[in-house]
C-alpha cells in the first residue's frame, strides 16, 4: 500500500487543529456570547404590551431608511434608583458573608479529609457530595421546616430549656445565611480538598524541622500553598451567591432584598424585561471584575514560573 | 604509622572513654505490625561523617527520620549532646534535615527559604541577612537568590536545601539522600564538596544512602541496615576488607563466596573444605570449633592468575574462562570452575586489550593468598 | 405526536383489521392551569368523553404564566390566567385566539353579572370564558387570636392586621400578607374607608404610612407559602385567597394536630377575583382546546371542580349540583349583603403597575 499523500495528511491535521480550537469557540459563541448579546439588545429596549414584551432595536421604516433606537433609560434607572443599588449592595454583602463562612467552615473541613487515611477520604468526600443527589429545591425546604418557629431547631432548644420562646430564624437575614452556607459549602470544600492533596507532606516536615510550631507552619506553609484553591473555593461560592434567588425567597424575610430577587420582580410582576436586562448586564459586569482578580492572581503566581 | 593516640582523635569510636554526641539505645518502631527499627543501638560521635546503608525499606529512613523527631520512637530512647529528645518535638530539636525531596518551599524564594529557620528563632534582621549571606556564599549561590525553587536546576536545588538545612549553624545534620535526585556526574563532584563542607564546619553528619559507593566515598563510618536491624557498623575499609556476615559481604561491591566447613586449624589460620576443590587457608579473626559450616568469602580483584599450579596447593583453582567484561580500567572475567561454581576476578588492564593474554575458553589457573579473605559463621 | 399516532394507526390496522381506525385517539390537549385547580375526575372525564388525552402542567403565579405566554410558542392550548390585570393586558398585547363561540353551547349558562363584568377588559366577551371566582380575605387561626387579643376581639374585620397595636399582640403568633401590591393597597384603603381602587396620591400615602407602620409585625409577604403555615399553626392571620384558606383548613383537620382555620370576607370589603380560560394564539391544537372549554361549561364537570377546591364558578346551572357544604358557606358563595361590599380591583396601565411593584418592593425591604 502506497503512503497517503503528505498534503492530504497535513491538511488532514491542519483541519483537526481548526476543530481543536474551534469548538471551544464556538461553544463560547454559542452559549455565552449569543445569549449575552440578546440580553443586552432587550437591555436596550423600551417595554412593550406586545410579544415579545419590548421594542425592537431597528425597525425598516421605509425604503432604505434603517431606524435604531437606543434605549439608555434602563441603565439611568438603575444606576440612579437607590433601590437598585442597595439590592446590589446587600447581595454583595451577603456573598461576602457568606463567602468567608463557607472558607472558616470548609477550610478545616477540607484539611481533615485531605489529611484523613486515604481509605477514608472516599467516604468522607461521598458525603459532603451525598447532598448533591437530592434536589437543591427539597434542601432548602427541608431547612423551613428545621427553621420555623415550631420547626425541628426550636423544638430541639426547647425541649433542651435554652430557650423559653420560640427564636425567629426563619425569614430573617440569618435564615440566608444559614441556607446559602449549607448549599454552597461544598462548592468550597471540594477544590480546597484538590488543592490541600497535592500539597508535599515534607514541606511541612520541612518547616518543623526548621523550627516552626504546626500553627505557624500552617499559617507560613499550608495556607500560602493553599491559595489558589482558597481563591477558586471563594469564586465558585461568591459569583452564584451574588445572584442567588431561590435561598432568600424560601428562608428570607421581607429584609433580605438580593438582585436576584428584585430581578424576578422585574422580569415576572413588572414584565419589564429591558430593565431585568439591564440588571443582569450590570450585575455581570460586576462579577467580571472579582473573576479579572483572580485570573490576575493565579497569572502573578504561575507567571514566575519559566 | 599515627599514634594510638592521634588514631583514637580520628576514630573516636576505638576509644573507650570518648562520649558520643549522638547515642540511639534500643530504638525500635513499630507501624502497625511491622517493625520499621528493631531494636537498634548506636553512637555517633563528634564530627563524624556517618551513614546508615541499606537498601529501600531497611528501615535507615525511619531512624533517620526518629532522629529527626518527625517520627517517635516505640520502643527505647534517643539522647543528643547527652540529653534525652526522645519525646522532643522536632521544632524544639537541635538538628536539621535535609530531605530527600529537598522540600523547599516553592512560594518563597531561594533567600527566603535559608532565611526560614533563622526567623522561626526570632534572630534580629541585621544578623538573618548576614547568616543568608554566609550560607549563600557557601554554596555558591549567591546569583540565585531571587529566585524561585522551580526556576532552578536539580543540582542548584540540593545546594539550597543544603543551605537552608545548614543556615541555623546545627551541631547535627540529617541528610536523607542528599545526593539522590542528581545525575551520576554530579554527583560524584558533589560527594568530594560535601566532605570538604562537613569537614570546614565540624559538623555532625547522619546520612541516609542506598549507594555503597557513596557511603565509601564519604563515611567515617556506616551502618548496613536491613530489615530494620543494623548487620555491621564500621568504618568503610572495614566494611569491604572485613565483613563480618554474608549480606553485608554481598551488599558492598562483588565477591566471591565458598561455602564449607573448618576442617582444621593452624594457628590463627582455618582450613576450610569446600564443594569447589581442595581446602582453602584463610586467616580467622575468631577461634573456630572444627566443622562448623562457614563460608569463605574473596573479593575479585584478591583473586590473581597462577603461574605455579601444583595439585596439592591451597586456595588455588582450575577452571574456563566463560565471560569477560571490559571496563576500561579494568576487566572482569568469569571462571567456571570445579564443580560448575562461576569465580569472579578482576585484573588491571595493564596492557592494552587486543594484547592480553586472557581470552575466551581458556584454561586458567587462579589464586589467592590466606590473608585476601575473610571466613563468615553466618 | 403526528409520527406516534401514523405507527399506531399502522400496527392497529395490521393487528385488528375489524375495528376502524379513524378515531380522535391520539389527539393531545397541553393544559397550563393552577396548581390543584381541577377535580380528581376532570381530566379522565374529558378524555372518554372527547377521545382527547388532555396533559396538564401546572404553574403556581401569574407572572410565570404570563412570562411564557410573552416569550411565545409556549407549546399550550389552554391557559388559565386571572382576569385583571393579567388577561386583560395579554387581550391588549393580542396574545389570545377569539373564541369560536359555535363550539362552546352552554356560554349562556354563565352568570351575566360576571360576563358583564369581564367585557370590561374583553369587549363582547370575544376571549375570555370564566372558569373560577373567589375572594382575597383573612384565613384566621380563631384559638390563637383570641388568645392573643381575648375572646371577644372582632375577627371580620382587616384591623387584624392593619390596627399596628392588634398586629402587634399578633406579630408574635404570626402575619402573613400576599405579596401581592394591588392586593394589599386595595385591602388597606378598603380597612382606612377610602375607594380600594383609588389611585389618589394622598390615598396610596395613607396606605403607604399604615402598610410601613404594621411592617414589622409582619412575618413575611407571600402568594402560597401561607397555606402550609396556616395549616401547621405557625400562622395565626394569613391575608389569602379563599380556596387556598379552605385548603389550609382541611390540611389542618388531617393533620389533626387540633389548628382550627376559618376563612373571613372583611366588613371593610374584600377584593372579588375570576380566573379565565383563554387559548394562546400560537396554540398547537385550539379545536382541543375549545373542546375542554365546552367540557368545562357542562353543569357536573364544573360543580365537580369547586366541590374539590372550594371555589366559586360561574356558572349558574352548577349551583344546584353543589355538595351543601360549598353552596351554603357564606365564604364561598356570600349572601347578597356580603356580595355588595365586594369590589372588583379597577384596571391599571402598565406605568401604574409598575410603579406600584417598585413602591412595594421598597417598601417590604424597608428601605
Amino acid at each position: 500500500m502506497p503512503a497517503p499523500l503528505p498534503s492530504a495528511s497535513v491538511r488532514h491535521r491542519r483541519m483537526s487543529r481548526l476543530v481543536n480550537i474551534g469548538i471551544p469557540y464556538l461553544w463560547l459563541g454559542l452559549f455565552f456570547l449569543l445569549p449575552f448579546a440578546i440580553v443586552l439588545q432587550i437591555s436596550l429596549a423600551e417595554p412593550a404590551l406586545a410579544q415579545p414584551p419590548y421594542t425592537a432595536l431597528w425597525q425598516w421604516v421605509d425604503e432604505g431608511l434603517l431606524r435604531i433606537e437606543i434605549n439608555l433609560r434602563n441603565f439611568m434607572m438603575v444606576a440612579q434608583d437607590d433601590l437598585y443599588l442597595s439590592a446590589l449592595l446587600n447581595s454583595l454583602q451577603v456573598a461576602v458573608i457568606c463567602t468567608l463562612l463557607c472558607l472558616l467552615l470548609g477550610y478545616p473541613m477540607a484539611y481533615a479529609i485531605a489529611t484523613a487515611p486515604e481509605r477514608w477520604r472516599i467516604t468522607l468526600l461521598m458525603l459532603i457530595v451525598l447532598p448533591f443527589w437530592t434536589s437543591f429545591l427539597i434542601r432548602v425546604y427541608a431547612w423551613i421546616g428545621i427553621l420555623k418557629p415550631n420547626g425541628l431547631l426550636n423544638d430541639a432548644l426547647i425541649w433542651l430549656g435554652l430557650i423559653d420562646t420560640p427564636l425567629a430564624i426563619l425569614h430573617t437575614q440569618t435564615a440566608v445565611y444559614i441556607g446559602v452556607v449549607y448549599s454552597y459549602l461544598p462548592f468550597m470544600i471540594l477544590p480546597l480538598y484538590a488543592n490541600l492533596t497535592r500539597l508535599d507532606p515534607s514541606l511541612l516536615e520541612a518547616a518543623a524541622d526548621l523550627g516552626c510550631r504546626p500553627m505557624r507552619a500552617f499559617l507560613r506553609v499550608t495556607l500560602p500553598l493553599s491559595m489558589a484553591g482558597i481563591v477558586a473555593g471563594s469564586m465558585l461560592v461568591f459569583i452564584p451567591v451574588v445572584g442567588e434567588f431561590v435561598i432568600p425567597d424560601l428562608l428570607g424575610g421581607p429584609e433580605s432584598l438580593m438582585v436576584g430577587k428584585l430581578l424576578w420582580s422585574e422580569f415576572f410582576s413588572n414584565k419589564d424585561w429591558p430593565l431585568a436586562s439591564a440588571l443582569a448586564i450590570l450585575l455581570l459586569a460586576l462579577l467580571v471584575v472579582p473573576f479579572v482578580m483572580m485570573q490576575r492572581l493565579q497569572q502573578r503566581m504561575e507567571g514566575s514560573r519559566p | 604509622m599515627a599514634t594510638l593516640a592521634e588514631r583514637r582523635s580520628l576514630e573516636p569510636w576505638q576509644d573507650p572513654k570518648a562520649v558520643p554526641y549522638l547515642r540511639i539505645d534500643r530504638v525500635t518502631k513499630k507501624f502497625g505490625d511491622v517493625y520499621a527499627v528493631d531494636d537498634v543501638s548506636l553512637e555517633i560521635f563528634q564530627g563524624e561523617f556517618f551513614s546508615l546503608l541499606g537498601s529501600s525499606g531497611c528501615g535507615k529512613s525511619t531512624l533517620l527520620r526518629m532522629l529527626a523527631g518527625l517520627e517517635y520512637p516505640s520502643a527505647g530512647r534517643i539522647y543528643i549532646d547527652g540529653v534525652d529528645v526522645t519525646d522532643v518535638p522536632a521544632y524544639s530539636r537541635p538538628v536539621n534535615m535535609m530531605f530527600q525531596s529537598y522540600a523547599l518551599f516553592p512560594h518563597m524564594s531561594v533567600e527566603q527559604n535559608v532565611e526560614f529557620g533563622l526567623k522561626q528563632d526570632r534572630m534580629p534582621r541585621r544578623e538573618r541577612g548576614e547568616r543568608v549571606g554566609e550560607m549563600l556564599d557557601l554554596l555558591k549561590i549567591t546569583e540565585l537568590r531571587k529566585r524561585r525553587p522551580d526556576q532552578l536546576s536539580g543540582g542548584q536545588r540540593q545546594r539550597v536545601a543544603l543551605a537552608r538545612s545548614l543556615a541555623k549553624h546545627p551541631k547535627l545534620l540529617l541528610l536523607d539522600e542528599p545526593l539522590g535526585a542528581l545525575d551520576k556526574r554530579l554527583r560524584e563532584n558533589t560527594q568530594f564538596e560535601l566532605v570538604n563542607l562537613q569537614e570546614r564546619l565540624g559538623i555532625t553528619f547522619v546520612t541516609v544512602t542506598h549507594d555503597q559507593e557513596e557511603a565509601m566515598t564519604m563515611s567515617t563510618r556506616i551502618a548496613v541496615m536491613d530489615a530494620g536491624q543494623i548487620m555491621q557498623v564500621d568504618t568503610p575499609t572495614a566494611i569491604y576488607e572485613f565483613p563480618t556476615c554474608r549480606l553485608v559481604a554481598e551488599f558492598i561491591g562483588s565477591i566471591n563466596l565458598f561455602e564449607g566447613k573448618v576442617v582444621a586449624t593452624e594457628g590463627n589460620q582455618v582450613l576450610v573444605e569446600t564443594r569447589v576443590g581442595r581446602p582453602m587457608r584463610m586467616r580467622a579473626f575468631h577461634p573456630m570449633v572444627l566443622g562448623t559450616p562457614v563460608t569463605v568469602a574473596v573479593r575479585p580483584e584478591k583473586m590473581r592468575l597462577c603461574a605455579d599450579f601444583r595439585d596439592d596447593g591451597v586456595n588455588q583453582l582450575k577452571g574456563r574462562v566463560e565471560d569477560i567484561a571490559y571496563l576500561g580500567d579494568v576487566s572482569i572475567y568469569r571462571i567456571r570452575v570445579g564443580d560448575g561454581a562461576l569465580v569472579e576476578m578482576t585484573l588491571t588492564n595493564v596492557q592494552p586489550r587486543t594484547e592480553q593474554a586472557l581470552t575466551w575458553e581458556q584454561e586458567v589457573a587462579i589464586e589467592w593468598s590466606p590473608t585476601s579473605g575473610v571466613v563468615l559463621t553466618e | 405526536m403526528q409520527r406516534t399516532s401514523t405507527a399506531f394507526l399502522f400496527v392497529s390496522a395490521l393487528a385488528v383489521p375489524m375495528i376502524s381506525p379513524v378515531t380522535l385517539a391520539d389527539e393531545t390537549l397541553h393544559l397550563y392551569n393552577w396548581s390543584d385547580y381541577v377535580a380528581e375526575d376532570t381530566l379522565s372525564g374529558f378524555e372518554s368523553e372527547t377521545g382527547i388525552k388532555p396533559r396538564l402542567d401546572v404553574y403556581d403565579s401569574n407572572e410565570v404564566l404570563e412570562a411564557k405566554l410573552f416569550a411565545g410558542s409556549s407549546g399550550y392550548d389552554l391557559v388559565f390566567p386571572t382576569a385583571r390585570p393579567f388577561a386583560a393586558r395579554h387581550i391588549k398585547a393580542d396574545l389570545y385566539l377569539p373564541l369560536d363561540t359555535s363550539k362552546l353551547p352552554g356560554l349562556d349558562r354563565l352568570d351575566p353579572a360576571i360576563m358583564s363584568q369581564l367585557a370590561n377588559i374583553d369587549p363582547d366577551n370575544a376571549h375570555l370564558v370564566p372558569y373560577m371566582w373567589g375572594t382575597s380575605g383573612l384565613g384566621i387561626n380563631r384559638d390563637k387570636i383570641q388568645a392573643a387579643l381575648g375572646e371577644t376581639a372582632d375577627l371580620d374585620t382587616w384591623a387584624l392586621v392593619f390596627d399596628p397595636e392588634t398586629a402587634s399582640k399578633l406579630g408574635d403568633c404570626g402575619i402573613s400578607l400576599l405579596d401581592d401590591p394591588t392586593e394589599v393597597y386595595s385591602a388597606a384603603l378598603a380597612y382606612l374607608g377610602k375607594d380600594p381602587n383609588s389611585l389618589d396620591k394622598d390615598d396610596l400615602d395613607a396606605a403607604s404610612a399604615l402598610i410601613k407602620a404594621i411592617h414589622p409585625h409582619v412575618r413575611y409577604f407571600h402568594s402560597s407559602q401561607y397555606m402550609s403555615d396556616l395549616a401547621n399553626g405557625d400562622l395565626c392571620v394569613a391575608m389569602g385567597y379563599s380556596g387556598d384558606v379552605f385548603q389550609a383548613q382541611s390540611r389542618a383537620e388531617e393533620a389533626g394536630k387540633g389548628v382550627v382555620i376559618d376563612y373571613v370576607i372583611p366588613r371593610e370589603g374584600a377584593a372579588v377575583w375570576t380566573d379565565v380560560m383563554a387559548i394562546p394564539k400560537d396554540a398547537p391544537n385550539p379545536a382541543a382546546a375549545h373542546a375542554f372549554i365546552a367540557y368545562m361549561l357542562q353543569p357536573a364537570a364544573i360543580a365537580a371542580v369547586s366541590n374539590e377546591v372550594y371555589y366559586a364558578n360561574p356558572n349558574l346551572a352548577a349551583t344546584p349540583l353543589l355538595d351543601d357544604a360549598v353552596r351554603e358557606d357564606p365564604a364561598i358563595y356570600p349572601p347578597t349583603e356580603v356580595k355588595e361590599r365586594l369590589f372588583v380591583p379597577s384596571e391599571r396601565s402598565d406605568r401604574e403597575i409598575r410603579d406600584l411593584n417598585r413602591l412595594w418592593t421598597r417598601l417590604k425591604a424597608n428601605r
